[in-house]
């Protein structure tokens, strides 16, 4: 093989696994790495955090129970699960005397309370071809609020163009939750609306919507 | 034994559901809740029309969940955060729009909502507006603009001396305006009481300076006792209202009461103006 035929095939090689690598790129394996704060004046008010798991989960975590004991149980205080039904939270300890654990779903975003801060390496891959079902009133939805779990490389960087990669008239407004107060803050991208916020991989989200859109985040 | 058992197993039966949907409880609403007459409204954008010289800083206000402010109501949600001017559109022109997962907001407000902005300048506005849809408290339903009320002022319609006392008979006549009950809300009716301060000029219109006294219904004269042991001091009279129970920050227009025995005798309050010729008397 010649000096220039090497440097050819080298090249054509190179060009597949690039080619191959952006294809691939929206599902492919990928680690984060997410501070679960416990309560730490000016940085937790409660520890309590919200926690965006990937589409494909790391193996056999399927369940509260199973995340609590991914992050480390003595760390956790509890996982609770929005419920769109009533706007409540359902709450799993892990604990004697706790009510029932409850499975993990795809897309969801989950509250995670800890007791001791963790930086929590999440596993797991994207599915580009799922779609996020974001429910308006009715149809089992109290208010239309959905808890939604930010996908770590969606295009969507900011509360504002998350609402128009959903569709801006379809979604009332975004809420982002702010641990070191465990309040919200609102971006509803219309007129005399508070500022946009950017977005961080990680993190879950409150999308109210006023139509029901089955949701494939973009991404890059 | 068995009997320990069962209730043993109901108890667990009934803290599994305790557990099961536990409402969200933050310092706000979890997930969010919207007041508004702006954005979010289903019925477009409607203002509040603040009276001359008022604005989100020098007014109060204040909204609560209808019939329990204990259990959720404004907190440090201060006025200018959900009281926001329009200034495009003019001096005075208000809009509300207050989202009420901030954590500054006390409790989460839910079935109604009873908002109130009083005035130094004895202004107020009045809404109970209900939760519908749910998450959703929508004062554009009103399809309104929104314009102040003014509080009434005491009229006093006799009086007496006894002792240090004058008695008096006080009429107060409700509120006219600026008060708005939207859909399904059950309408909102303020009561009215006497409240009273001693000073030598007018204390101004903090109720927090005043005494509470007895309530009143428009309409229908009230007896009120104003103490002047000290005549070197007056008493003022105002009127307070009581909004879903919730007295109001500001009072009324006051009324003097002079305590000065010398000037203060209603039967020989009315004096002739002096200088003015007399016809009949012939100077």
């Amino acid at each position: 093989m010649t000096k220039r035929t090497y440097i050819g095939v080298l090249t054509v090689a190179l060009a597949v696994v690039l080619a191959a690598g952006g294809l691939l790129a929206s599902n492919m394996g990928f680690k984060l790495n997410y501070p679960l704060q416990a309560l730490q004046a000016g940085v937790s008010l409660s520890g309590t955090n919200t926690l965006a798991l990937p589409d494909n989960r790391q193996a056999g975590v399927n369940a509260a129970s199973s995340l609590m004991n991914d992050i480390g149980l003595a760390n956790v205080t509890n996982v609770q699960k929005f419920l769109e039904s009533n706007d409540g939270l359902q709450v799993y300890t892990g604990r004697k005397g706790a009510g029932p654990d409850f499975p993990l779903a795809t897309g969801e975003g989950y509250f995670v309370k800890m007791s001791t801060t963790v930086n929590y390496i999440v596993v797991g891959s994207h599915d580009p071809s799922f779609a996020n079902p974001l429910n308006a009133l009715g149809g089992g939805s109290n208010s239309g609020t959905n808890f939604f779990s930010y996908p770590y490389h969606s295009t969507a960087t900011t509360a504002s163009a998350l609402m128009n990669d959903i569709g801006l008239a379809n979604v009332t407004n975004v809420q982002k939750f702010l641990k070191t107060t465990d309040g919200l803050q609102v971006y509803t991208g219309r007129k005399g609306a508070g500022p946009d916020f950017a977005l961080i991989p990680g993190e879950a989200y409150f999308v109210k919507m006023s139509t029901t859109v089955n949701y494939v985040p973009s991404h890059y | 034994m068995k009997t320990t058992t069962r209730i043993l197993g109901a108890a667990a039966v009934l803290a599994v559901v305790a557990l099961v949907a536990v409402p969200a409880a933050n310092a706000g609403c979890l997930p969010n809740k919207t007041l508004t007459g702006w954005t979010g409204s289903a019925f477009g954008y409607h203002y509040v029309n603040m009276p001359p010289g008022q604005d989100n800083n020098t007014v109060v206000g204040r909204f609560w969940q209808t019939g329990n402010r204990a259990l959720a109501n404004e907190g440090a949600f201060s006025d200018n955060f959900w009281l926001r001017a329009y200034a495009p559109a003019g001096p005075g022109k208000y809009y509300i729009l207050g989202e009420l997962g901030a954590a500054e907001v006390f409790g989460c407000p839910a079935g109604s909502i009873t908002l109130t902005i009083d005035t130094n300048s004895g202004h107020n506005l009045t809404i109970q507006v209900p939760e519908n849809p749910p998450a959703l408290f929508d004062l554009g339903a009103a399809q309104t603009d929104f314009n102040f009320g003014v509080k009434p002022r005491p009229q006093v319609a006799s009086s007496s001396r006894a002792g240090t006392a004058v008695n008096l008979q006080v009429n107060v006549q409700a509120q006219t305006g600026g008060i708005y009950t939207i859909g399904s809300a059950v309408a909102v009716t303020p009561t009215y009481r006497l409240v009273s301060a001693s000073g030598s000029s007018d204390p101004g219109p903090n109720a927090a300076l005043y005494t509470a006294g007895p309530a009143v219904t428009p309409g229908t004269p009230a007896p009120f006792s104003a103490d002047c042991t000290n005549p070197a001091v007056d008493r003022w009279v105002a009127v307070q209202e009581l909004v879903d129970g919730v007295p109001s920050d500001t009072v009324g227009a006051r009324t003097r009461i002079n305590c000065n025995p010398a000037l203060a005798d209603p039967d020989f309050k009315h004096v002739d103006r002096p200088g003015r010729p007399n016809p009949r008397s012939g100077r």
